[in-house]
């Protein structure tokens, strides 16, 4: 155990260190990242004030408020270890990593820790401008806020687990660009980042509570406005604590049968 | 007229070289129609979510939306079929130094760079695109200008207009990349950008829409064929794209020609 802390721990250092290399390629990314939340807050607010102040209880402030959260909350759990791992597969440089001693998944995962270290930094400053500029609002208390921050290790796990495992089906099928297409247009919807739960029907609620992503994102973010009542946290804990031994359990069955499959031939 | 005929012909053999080298991959085409699909479908409930709260945005009726999506495929055919994937194709060969090959060739080579690399799968999008015109255009209510031979006129000329401010913007961002080596992070960052402006920009506010006319102008693309559809292109928008278009096409020229001068090769 001390050994996989150590490999990551240098994993991670290694990471942070090419990354840092690449400033303006992280603050691109950083900036598509608000962009899309942004054009969804746009639309939400201009719904409130075609619904004659608010639609689904949310004034178009709070909806900004909501959206702005949402930027925190979103970038501290992102993932794109399915992108990172079906490129691997592509080319053939997972065979690389497996001959290495650290598990591929721990590699992957460093990757994404160091990437969300610094664009964390970019994207805090860069939600408290946006929050000042669509004068937003917000009515939490500090125990929601400290909530909602407990839960995004918790959700950050989840995210790369369940990545880890869509990324594995690239050693079946190659490219898996149509499956993560269907997939991203399903954590759009249903991890609040398209819509506040409110705002969705209830058809889809019912979905989205079912599903992890609105736990690992919506959650938190309707904590740290305020709209969700701090004890809902004990319950999202529980969800994603579920999911992790879950997703952990899937991808310790799913790796080594995909790995025994898998025909690389990188060099 | 000439050099237009002898883009066309360029622009053909590419194509079809493209159409033979995806046929080779068979069983990816039914990721790029889950892939379609999946674009379909969350288009489609976002506008069904947003308008179970209202009838209209800013004057923007569901059938409005529908012609802007239709819209969106258009434009997202031409960008991500053909503008995208050319300009991944020339970052890497800036990367490699592949590029002299290119610039050996006798056309001209911001030309071939533009329509290099094209995905015969993204007619699929110009199809769904077409169909959700045509679906919007049904809608419509009686008094709207959709349909009319002016407004389609009005439209395939904004198209025209929105493929060079694509064209140009993206070559512009790409040509960084004679600098900085690395381009193809940014291209795919643009292509993240891309898929969510599936809104008119109108209903923003000035700051945002300003912004998506200029500093990343897809948002000016997708919403003027659209506006020309539904009957809202005023002069005053038209002139706008028009300079836009200008400006971005005269800036990648100058671009493409300093990044030349600029360029040193590495190929072996």
């Amino acid at each position: 155990m001390t050994r996989t802390w150590r490999g990551f721990a240098g994993a991670l250092r290694a990471n942070l260190l090419v990354r840092m290399q690449y400033r303006a390629n992280l603050a691109i990314w950083a900036f598509t990242g608000v962009l899309q939340v942004v054009v969804y807050m746009s639309v939400w607010r201009a719904v409130a004030d075609a619904s004659g102040g608010s639609a689904s209880g949310f004034t178009a402030a709070e909806f900004a408020g909501y959206f702005c959260a949402f930027l925190v909350v979103r970038e501290a759990t992102y993932s794109f270890i399915a992108w990172h791992m079906s490129s691997y597969v592509q080319d053939g440089s997972i065979a690389t990593m497996l001959a290495r001693p650290q598990h591929p998944v721990l590699v992957l995962v460093s990757e994404m820790t160091s990437y969300r270290m610094l664009s964390m930094l970019l994207i805090v400053p860069i939600a408290g401008v946006l929050f000042v500029a669509f004068d937003a609002t917000v009515h939490t208390t500090p125990l929601a806020v400290v909530a909602a921050l407990a839960l995004l290790p918790l959700g950050a796990g989840v995210r790369m687990l369940t990545d880890s495992l869509l990324g594995l089906t690239s050693v079946k099928f190659i490219r898996i660009s149509g499956i993560l297409a269907a997939y991203y247009a399903i954590v759009t919807f249903f991890s609040g980042q398209f819509a506040p739960l409110a705002a969705l029907p209830d058809w889809m609620q019912q979905i989205a509570r079912a599903l992890p992503f609105w736990w690992v994102t919506g959650l938190p973010a309707e904590l740290l406005i305020g709209r969700a009542d701090p004890s809902e946290a004990l319950t999202g804990a529980a969800v994603l604590g579920a999911w992790l031994v879950v997703s952990w359990v899937a991808l310790q069955v799913a790796w080594p049968r995909a790995m025994r499959i898998a025909e690389t031939v990188g060099g | 007229m000439g050099e237009l005929r002898r883009t066309a012909r360029i622009f053909w053999v590419h194509a079809r070289v493209s159409l033979l080298a995806e046929l080779q991959y068979r069983t990816d085409a039914w990721a790029r129609l889950i892939s379609t699909i999946a674009l379909l479908a969350s288009s489609l409930a976002a506008v069904l979510i947003v308008y179970s709260h209202v009838d209209s945005i800013n004057g923007w009726t569901s059938s409005d939306l529908i012609v802007v999506l239709g819209s969106f495929f258009l434009v997202g055919a031409i960008t991500n079929g053909i503008v995208h994937l050319s300009m991944a194709e020339l970052a890497k060969d800036i990367k490699q130094g592949t590029l002299d090959f290119r610039l050996l060739k006798p056309v001209d080579a911001q030309v071939l760079a533009l329509v290099q690399k094209v995905d015969p799968w993204r007619m699929l999008d110009v199809l769904v695109g077409i169909g959700l015109v045509a679906w919007g255009m049904a809608h419509a209510g009686p008094d709207s200008a959709l349909g009319t031979l002016g407004a389609v006129g009005g439209a395939l000329a904004m198209l025209l207009a929105a493929t060079i401010v694509i064209a140009g913007f993206w070559l512009l961002i790409t040509c960084i990349a004679f600098w900085t080596v690395q381009g193809e992070g940014i291209l795919w960052a643009l292509d993240d950008m891309f898929e969510h402006l599936r809104w008119p920009i109108t209903i923003f506010g000035p700051a945002l829409r300003v912004a998506l006319m200029t500093v990343f102008p897809a948002g000016l693309a997708i919403t003027v064929p659209a506006q020309a559809l539904t009957g809202r292109l005023g002069a005053g928008m038209t002139l706008v794209t028009i300079l836009v278009a200008a400006t971005f096409a005269i800036a990648a020229r100058l671009a493409w020609r300093a990044a030349l001068r600029r360029y040193e090769g590495a190929s072996g």
